[in-house]
């Protein structure tokens, strides 16, 4: 009996561990027709970009200086070496996507958006984990559109977090899949729900959510303030309401199987 | 009769409690090397008492830079070690810079061990050798149960701006003090991005590997960019290690 108990339990060990990705069938038995959504909502976010300077900001019209927002856009045009399937970054300077953005619009529970980021670019000097000494190769990049709620004091030679900040991401570039097993016990993932949608908190202060082709990332202070952050979710050109149902993740997304 | 089903009983208690026994000690060996929870969503704490907020338990507003290394010891060659190794490979010699902390798991919060930046071109004196532009990291030992031989590091670029323009508006300016501030999100990579492909390459002669933790959230700097560990890599660098792994 005991030397069984051993072997039980590795394995209820590691069915835990895939219980917490257990969304990862979903996409699957949503079958085909959900990549739809994701695909045929591309957002071109179409708001005036200006490329940010240190301390430029844009008034927006009739909003008062609170709610100013400061639109920032960085990009480098130049594709991934090894990374063919990936579509390069927009032209600098351009605010456009192809996959759906979201946000939470002007305002949040009272938080003014304070900055508008479209972040892309890969460093061909990130080297891979198995490159040969010497040589260098990206392993990952950065591809986002960020919008940043509230405002912090940040301090000399420390930085702080703002109270809310939504990135999105395409699918094929940020999923479950990217993470380990055990990098998700690590980070105290939980499998959860959201808008009909398979998402996941990571401890209390991030969650993402996988809808159509984006990835959506919350960043936040607390499971109240995130959670309510996802339930007014919405993307710049309406095609998906705050508060509606969200596009079921598109096939294979979450397996890290969708092509970009 | 009754005697031997109280000793078959009893032996099956006995079994039990073996198979208990074997139990916790399974989940004693697959206990993570590095501990959950608070320490594992990878950034530091820009104050002494890491945030913590009694109300809310939420420490996220404190939080500073993304943890972007992990240096592990595999040899246990002991913690200054490490941070030799890293000087070592061409780093940086400066040691200052402003204080930061972490949240270890067993210890609750707790100061940062130590600091290496890249001395400044023509530097004045102290305490005034550090006003420049430069590469700078922190070393956090994460210690006991966590494992004695992990150190994280936040390794950046940052430059140096005496005062920030704040402006809330076009006639709403102030000055402020600034200091070090974190290269923002760009073309070329946060700062946070520049500092950690810095150190990868400079142990190039190492074995390393990376994971996805996804730790991308901006953090505001003292001239009011934002910078973050944008691509959500960390890399493991492996000390005292050859590329394959075996030791120098």
């Amino acid at each position: 009996m005991v030397k069984v108990v051993g072997p039980l339990f590795v394995i209820v060990v590691v069915v835990g561990i895939a219980s917490a990705g257990s969304d990862k069938g979903h996409d699957q038995r949503n079958g085909p027709s959900n990549a739809a959504p994701g695909r045929a909502g591309s957002d071109t976010t179409s708001r005036p970009a200006r490329v940010g300077t240190k301390h430029a900001f844009a008034q927006t019209g009739s909003e008062g200086p609170a709610q100013s927002v400061r639109f920032r856009q960085q990009s480098l045009t130049k594709a991934l070496p090894g990374t063919g399937a990936r579509r390069p970054c927009p032209r600098e300077g351009a605010l456009t996507t192809d996959f759906l953005a979201y946000n939470l619009g002007s305002h949040f529970h009272g938080l003014a958006r304070t900055m508008l980021m479209r972040v892309c670019h890969g460093r061909s000097v990130t080297p891979s984990p198995h490159a040969r000494p010497g040589t260098t190769a990206a392993v990952g990049r950065a591809n986002f559109v960020s919008s940043i709620y509230g405002d912090c004091e940040a301090a000399e030679d420390s930085g702080c977090a703002p109270p809310l900040e939504v990135q999105s991401w395409p699918a094929c570039e940020r999923n479950l899949a990217r993470y380990t097993a055990e990098t998700l016990r690590l980070l105290d993932f939980r499998a959860t729900q959201v808008r009909g949608v398979p998402a996941g908190w990571f401890g209390s202060t991030r969650l993402e959510i996988y809808a159509g082709r984006t990835t959506i990332v919350i960043f936040g202070r607390d499971r109240a303030s995130i959670a309510a952050a996802a339930r007014v979710l919405q993307t710049t050109k309406g095609s998906v309401q705050a508060g509606a149902a969200l596009p079921e993740p598109a096939r294979g997304a979450l397996k890290g199987e969708v092509s970009c | 009769m009754s005697r031997l089903m109280f000793a078959t009983a009893a032996r099956d208690v006995r079994k039990a409690i073996g198979g208990l026994v074997l139990v916790c000690a399974f989940a004693v060996l697959l206990t993570p090397q590095v501990a959950r929870a608070e320490l594992t969503q990878f950034y530091s704490y820009g104050e002494p008492h890491c945030g913590y907020n009694s109300q809310s338990g939420s420490r996220a507003w404190a939080w500073s830079d993304p943890v972007t290394l992990i240096f592990r010891d595999l040899y246990r060659h002991g913690f200054a070690y490490v941070v030799d190794d890293v000087v070592q490979h061409g780093w940086g010699t400066n040691t200052q810079g402003g204080p930061q902390w972490i949240v270890n798991g067993t210890t609750g919060c707790r100061l940062m061990d130590a600091q290496r930046a890249t001395t400044c071109p023509s530097s004045p004196s102290p305490p005034f050798g550090f006003a420049c532009t430069r590469y700078h990291v922190r070393f956090f030992r994460i210690t006991p149960l966590e494992n004695s031989y992990h150190t994280f590091a936040t390794p950046h670029h940052e430059d140096w701006v005496s005062v920030s323009i704040n402006c809330s508006s076009w006639w709403t300016c102030r000055p402020r003090i600034c200091g070090h501030a974190v290269d923002s999100n760009g073309p070329e990579g946060s700062g946070f991005e520049q500092g950690k492909a810095r150190m990868v390459n400079l142990f190039s002669d190492t074995q390393i590997s990376s994971m996805f933790v996804g730790n991308s959230q901006s953090v505001k700097q003292c001239d009011d960019d934002m910078a973050g560990n944008e691509d959500g890599i960390v890399f493991w660098i492996f000390s005292g290690t050859w590329p394959d792994g075996s030791p120098k």
